[in-house]
């Protein structure tokens, strides 16, 4: 009976030391694992960090792409309320970039709201006619900009009269500004 | 430029100032456990801080005069912290290592502090508009700052994918828009990044108590090695906020737990517990879901408490904390998505849960099991509860049996969340799950601590006692 007694604990105490190193080994297994990705992390911030010495706006414009002049000029325009609209129709441009646009658009959008809080508060997004003709409002007539970053020349292709604020670009990446100056 | 860096130091050092009157009151003193002073200081800081500014945005007040909320803050806590502790209350403190232990685990600390750091200065390169910490977050503080109390408040809130969300976090963020006179887009991150300065302090100084250099190390790496954490170090996510306010309780429940009953340093302990939870709720709405599985899991495992559970005014921390937040949301009409509010179709969790349970389940598992046996995550650590409980030194001491079945059944919680998702399954996995799991790491870590250091010891509750206490 001795022999037996002493063993169990002793057994209990070498499993449980077991499970202690296998607990402690199951976590330190991902160190090699995690390494690389933490490393390219670091690196990746090294390019971030080259950015910080610029100023906020030309921070703002690589993130966003609004530059300084864009945003002073959007601020001016929305003196106190309104609704921004970003504009792309997926129909005028090429075909390797239709998928990913929409989400791409709606980003753009996030990024100018947030960018300009509260000038204006109220953001929405197009990708068709029928989409931006959804976010128009007749009662928004001198508070409704849409940021048009259709690469092609045409205008809106929507009903309605819009007055050419501010246009820069060329014919891959271009932006417009129009405000929206009459609807049916 | 100058002016900037006074302005940022001023918005730093109010909530230190804050957190470190707070750990007076408490009966805290730096030289008992530096680390975990230095960890502790800025998350009680910041719940003083932003429950001033509450009450100021309550009142009216507007943000011009918002460097009230300090001195606000600070008058209840100054008779206490004049007084001092009514008697010594020491810790338990580090177990005794060896100088090069020590210098070991210093350079670890400090290499945590300096990626947090670094990854929090790199961040600003890019400015804080995208995402949910855009989105949801930062919009959430800008219509504080700005809308507040305007009607369009409630509306601007109302189209936002939260608006329940707690408040902590945009508070925090408004603090700085305030004290800079504008919508800050780079620096309105740094109070949430210092909270993941603070978690990786607190996340140390609980491991340090417990186990030697070389172990503690050992799981101390893998976190500082984890993308979710280094996302939190450049984000202004709360997810960080989360998993400190989780760490300061566990930490604080096992180093209450560790003393005899009524002994004196209990009492700050218990507060530590109780503030953290306090912080976790204010933070995001799964602090709840973790509140109620350790609620669950100390009614199913622990015995009723063997020592005083008063710790004085602190309890009234998280009950205020519920209280206020469900006021907030009850006056605005802010309802939760998964209980049908907007922007979600108006179908609670429950009847899709029941909807979707066939289709989502075994996605949201499979999702789960690749997430915890992924080599590079940190997250399967929240695999090792479960088969810790079949252990009998696990099982037989409530300090550890709780937290690991709290732990397991927030895992759970969170998947079966996921199941009953209003939002594209593969979106919303693809967007949060890893992020959201990873909350609950540091916590799994500290407990992953306590557990070593108790089957590493003859006698498990010395093990978890640290060194004596003075």
């Amino acid at each position: 009976m001795v022999p037996a007694v002493t063993a169990a604990p002793r057994l209990a105490r070498i499993g449980q030391l077991s499970f202690a190193v296998c607990a402690v080994a199951w976590s330190a297994l991902r160190i090699p694992f995690a390494a690389g990705p933490a490393r390219a992390a670091v690196e990746h911030a090294v390019d971030e960090l080259a950015l910080v010495k610029d100023s906020e706006e030309h921070r703002v414009a690589a993130a966003v792409g609004l530059l300084p002049d864009d945003a002073a000029l959007l601020r001016r325009y929305f003196a106190s309320d309104g609704r921004v609209v970003v504009f792309c129709a997926s129909d005028r441009i090429a075909e390797v970039l239709q998928k990913d646009m929409p989400v791409r658009v709606e980003m753009i959008a996030t990024g100018v709201r947030n960018a300009l809080y509260p000038h204006p508060r109220d953001c929405r997004f197009a990708t068709t006619a029928d989409g931006l003709r959804q976010a128009l409002d007749a009662a928004l007539i001198g508070r409704l900009l849409v940021i048009d970053l259709t690469p092609t020349r045409e205008p809106l292709p929507v009903p309605g009269r819009f007055e050419l604020l501010h246009e820069r670009g060329n014919e891959t990446v271009r932006i417009r500004f129009w405000s929206l100056v009459q609807y049916p | 430029m100058i002016d900037d860096a006074l302005r940022l130091l001023w918005v730093v050092a109010a909530p230190a100032g804050l957190g470190v009157l707070c750990l007076r009151a408490l009966g805290v003193r730096a030289a008992q456990d530096r680390l975990g002073y230095a960890a502790w200081l800025w998350p009680l800081g910041c719940l003083c801080l932003a429950a001033a500014l509450w009450l100021l945005l309550a009142l009216d007040v507007p943000p011009s005069l918002w460097w009230l909320a300090p001195p606000l803050a600070a008058a209840p806590l100054l008779p206490a912290a004049w007084r001092g502790a009514p008697h010594p209350r020491p810790l338990p403190v580090p177990l005794p290592w060896s100088r090069f232990g020590q210098l070991v685990f210093a350079a670890l600390v400090l290499l945590g502090l300096w990626l947090a750091v670094y990854l929090a200065v790199a961040a600003a390169g890019t400015p804080c508009v995208f995402g949910d910490e855009g989105n949801l977050w930062s919009m959430k503080a800008k219509a504080l700052y700005v809308d507040w109390p305007l009607g369009a408040f409630r509306e601007g809130q109302r189209a936002q994918s939260h608006p329940d969300y707690p408040l902590l976090n945009p508070l925090l963020q408004a603090w700085v828009y305030s004290q800079f006179g504008a919508v800050e887009l780079f620096l309105n991150r740094v109070p949430i990044q210092l909270c993941t300065v603070s978690l990786w302090l607190a996340t140390c100084a609980a491991v340090r108590r417990l186990l030697p250099p070389w172990l503690g190390a050992l799981l101390l790496v893998p976190l500082l090695l984890d993308a979710e954490f280094r996302s939190a170090c450049s984000t202004a996510y709360a997810d960080g906020m989360l998993a400190l306010g989780l760490v300061l309780a566990l930490d604080g429940w096992l180093r209450c737990r560790a003393l005899p009953p009524g002994a004196p340093a209990a009492a700050p302990m218990r507060a530590l517990l109780v503030l953290g939870l306090a912080f976790a709720l204010w933070s995001k709405n799964e602090g709840a879901l973790y509140v109620a599985a350790a609620i669950g899991a100390a009614v199913l495992t622990a015995r009723l408490p063997r020592a005083p559970w008063w710790p004085g005014a602190v309890w009234l921390w998280p009950c205020a904390v519920v209280a206020a937040q469900w006021t907030w949301n009850r006056w605005f009409g802010f309802t939760s998505d998964l209980l049908g509010g907007p922007p979600s179709p108006g179908v609670g969790w429950p009847r899709l849960f029941a909807a979707q349970w066939q289709t989502h389940a075994p996605r949201v598992l499979q999702a789960g099991i690749d997430l915890l046996f992924s080599p590079a995550s940190a997250a399967g650590v929240l695999l090792v509860p479960l088969p810790a409980l079949l252990l009998r030194t696990v099982r037989q001491e409530p300090r550890l049996r709780a937290p690991a079945l709290a732990l397991l059944l927030s895992v759970l919680g969170l998947h079966l969340v996921y199941v009953g998702t209003w939002i594209d399954l593969d979106l919303h996995l693809r967007t949060s799950h890893a992020r959201v799991v990873g909350q609950l790491v540091p916590a799994a870590i500290v407990w992953l601590a306590a557990v070593v250091a108790a089957l590493r010891a003859p006698a498990p509750g010395a093990a978890l006692s640290g060194r004596p206490t003075a």
